[in-house]
């Protein structure tokens, strides 16, 4: 009775929990790592979203030879799709797999295209060029309808209904090994030779190249490689709310809470992140479940969550700069040895 | 003996300032070339904009007979050439040894496809760690490998930044005051190693340096340069003969 109570709700935070994971995870390498403060987050996971908000739907219109429009009829559609989804496994397995590939193309294109503009600028110059960029894209997502439905969004068809009464289990599960995928690759990439080398960028990034090193290419790729990954964690919000709404991606939610879990986990350490972005899932939930019972606070209980960010952020700032689980050197034991983590 | 490095009417100005001024010069094959001058004389802007970190307002540079004005600093570093810095450019949150495992150019592993492979750069990462060894020990920093550089004092910086060179084995290399803040034996033994390196390896310096004492034992040849512009130059025992050299650099000669 407790379990089938308390079992989805903490698969509901797990699910939550994995996919800001390759959020903060993604800062992590280009900001962390690499020394690029990237503000603007939520563009590569919106650019995500986009793509699941324009492409797949529109391809099962099409290939099912519905005769509506997608985003003017759009509740109509989407329950039309859901019938036809359920009886076919096929299309609807597809469609996801295209998606996912369009959403890494674009975001990585993208990505990579952003970066190129900005290669003269550093530090906080970078950041706030990537935050209006940004926060461009997102009015021009939240008024051009064709796109995601503009300001009221889009709903998306529930691409596991075929699986029946368990599609929510195995979507769950999705949820949660994809993220963990996308992290084991940044661990992988970070452990190597190449993690070190974004290291010495960060520090030094003049240095590198006079030891012959074509920086700007190396961060060309690191920014492409992680808003391709972004942009399936923005599938992957729009899949878990079955529905895109331009707005929902801000920089909030999407750039200052990542912040928040890189800088409070530890930057320049996967670990660390992984813990931040755990930390600050359970502090965000226990708020939301507290909103009921702080109704006597002066504030609404809309803007505490805000306050709480804020808050943390000084605390962080002050007392951590480097975080719970800072960078450690690495460590070279006797001669002969080397990476061997 | 060929030329292998030719700096032909070369220019720098930074704003009304002519740092660097028609300055022209060669530079033999297999040789030490010594660069003095007091302090703000342009030694550390030339030598920039031979490694590409400065692009000149006119003349030109070739190495090995390749005219190389203007490239960037990383195809200079690939063609053979490598500067050190005179203020240490190095990676301070890192430990030492990781540093010298990024002076280390050759590891496969730093391309993003092969940091996936293991396999792919394993064996070279290996060959690194052996030669970072080497190094640490030539330097007589072994006992610090493993702390981060930005523990480390100031004449273990020096070294750190001197031990560029070492892993990462250009044909000319360009050294900005590598001695400074050494203490004299180790001084003494680090232009050694460059005699050594010079003669066994082949390999070619420009050494920018104030510790005349210590440096001239070493050098071939020398430039002075004031206020942008080569005062005189020789052989070491010639320059430092010449009566212009007392006046704008050494302390004056006693009476
Ligand atoms: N990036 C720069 N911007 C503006 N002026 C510069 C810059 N770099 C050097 N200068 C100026 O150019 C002149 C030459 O500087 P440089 O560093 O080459 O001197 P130096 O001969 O290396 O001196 P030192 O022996 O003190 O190292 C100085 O007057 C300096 O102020
Ligand atoms: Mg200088």
């Amino acid at each position: 009775m407790v379990l089938e109570t308390l079992l989805p709700l903490i698969i509901e935070t797990l699910t939550f929990f994995s996919i800001y994971l390759v959020c903060s995870s993604s800062l992590n390498l280009q900001q962390g790592y690499t020394g690029i403060s990237n503000l603007g987050l939520f563009f590569s996971i919106s650019s995500g979203a986009y793509v699941i908000a324009a492409l797949p739907t529109r391809l099962a219109v099409w290939l099912y030879g519905i005769n509506m429009d997608f985003v003017y009829q759009n509740a109509l559609v989407v329950s039309l799709l859901n019938e036809r989804f359920a009886k076919d496994a096929l299309t609807p397995t597809l469609l996801l797999i295209i998606t996912f590939f369009a959403a890494m193309a674009v975001g990585g294109i993208l990505g990579y295209a952003f970066t190129y503009l900005s290669l003269r600028l550093t530090e906080t110059y970078l950041a706030v060029f990537f935050l209006c960029v940004a926060e461009a894209i997102k009015i021009f997502g939240e008024n051009f309808i064709p796109l995601a439905g503009g300001p009221n969004g889009i709903l998306l068809p529930n691409f596991f209904i075929w699986l029946g009464n368990y599609s929510w289990i195995f979507q769950s599960a999705f949820f949660i090994i994809i993220p963990f995928i996308i992290f084991a690759v940044y661990e992988k990439v970070t452990r190597s030779p190449f993690g070190r080398l974004l290291k010495a960028i960060r520090e030094n990034e003049l240095a590198v190249q006079c030891l012959g090193r074509n920086t700007v290419s190396v961060k060309l790729k690191v920014m492409a490689f992680t808003s391709a990954f972004l942009a399936v964690a923005g599938v992957l919000v729009s899949l878990r709310m079955r529905s895109v709404v331009a707005g929902t991606f801000d920089r909030v939610d999407y750039s200052f809470w990542p912040w928040l879990m890189v800088m409070l986990g530890g930057v320049g350490n996967n670990l660390g992140c992984l813990l931040g972005t755990f930390l600050c899932i359970i502090i965000r939930r226990i708020v939301y479940w507290l909103k009921f019972y702080l109704v006597f606070l002066p504030v609404d209980i809309m803007w505490l969550e805000y306050i709480l960010l804020g808050l943390a952020f000084m605390i962080v700032m002050i007392y951590k700069p480097e975080g719970i689980l800072p960078e450690k050197p690495y460590q070279v034991k006797q001669q002969g040895d080397s990476r061997s983590n | 003996m060929g030329t292998i490095l030719k700096v032909e009417k070369l220019v720098k100005k930074f704003g009304n300032l002519r740092a660097v001024d028609n300055v022209s010069f060669e530079v033999p094959e297999k040789s030490i070339t010594l660069l003095i001058g007091p302090n703000g004389s342009g030694k550390t802007t030339l030598l920039n904009c031979i490694a590409g970190i400065y692009k000149p307002d006119a003349g030109k540079i070739w190495f090995n007979g390749k005219d190389i004005t203007g490239r960037q600093p990383h195809e200079i570093v690939n063609m053979g050439i490598m500067k050190t810095f005179q203020i240490p450019a190095v990676f301070s949150r890192l430990s030492l040894a990781e540093n010298l495992l990024v002076f280390y150019r050759k590891n496969p592993g730093e391309k993003l496809i092969n940091s996936f492979f293991k396999k792919r750069w394993i064996n070279e990462e290996k060959l690194a760690t052996l030669k970072l060894f080497e190094t640490v020990q030539t330097l007589e920093i072994e006992s610090q490998f493993n702390r981060r550089a930005n523990e480390l004092s100031g004449g273990q910086l020096k070294l750190l930044e001197y031990s560029k060179l070492l892993m990462a084995e250009p044909t000319l290399c360009l050294l900005d005051e590598p001695v400074g803040s050494i203490n004299p034996v180790l001084a003494n033994k680090i232009f050694s190693y460059i005699t050594e390196a010079r003669n066994n390896m082949g390999k070619t310096f420009i050494i920018v340096e104030h510790r005349l004492d210590i440096a001239v034992k070493y050098v071939d040849y020398i430039y002075v340069l004031v206020n942008g512009r080569i005062l005189c130059e020789g052989v070491p025992e010639e320059v430092l003969k010449r009566k212009e050299l007392y006046e704008v650099y050494l302390s004056p000669l006693p009476a």
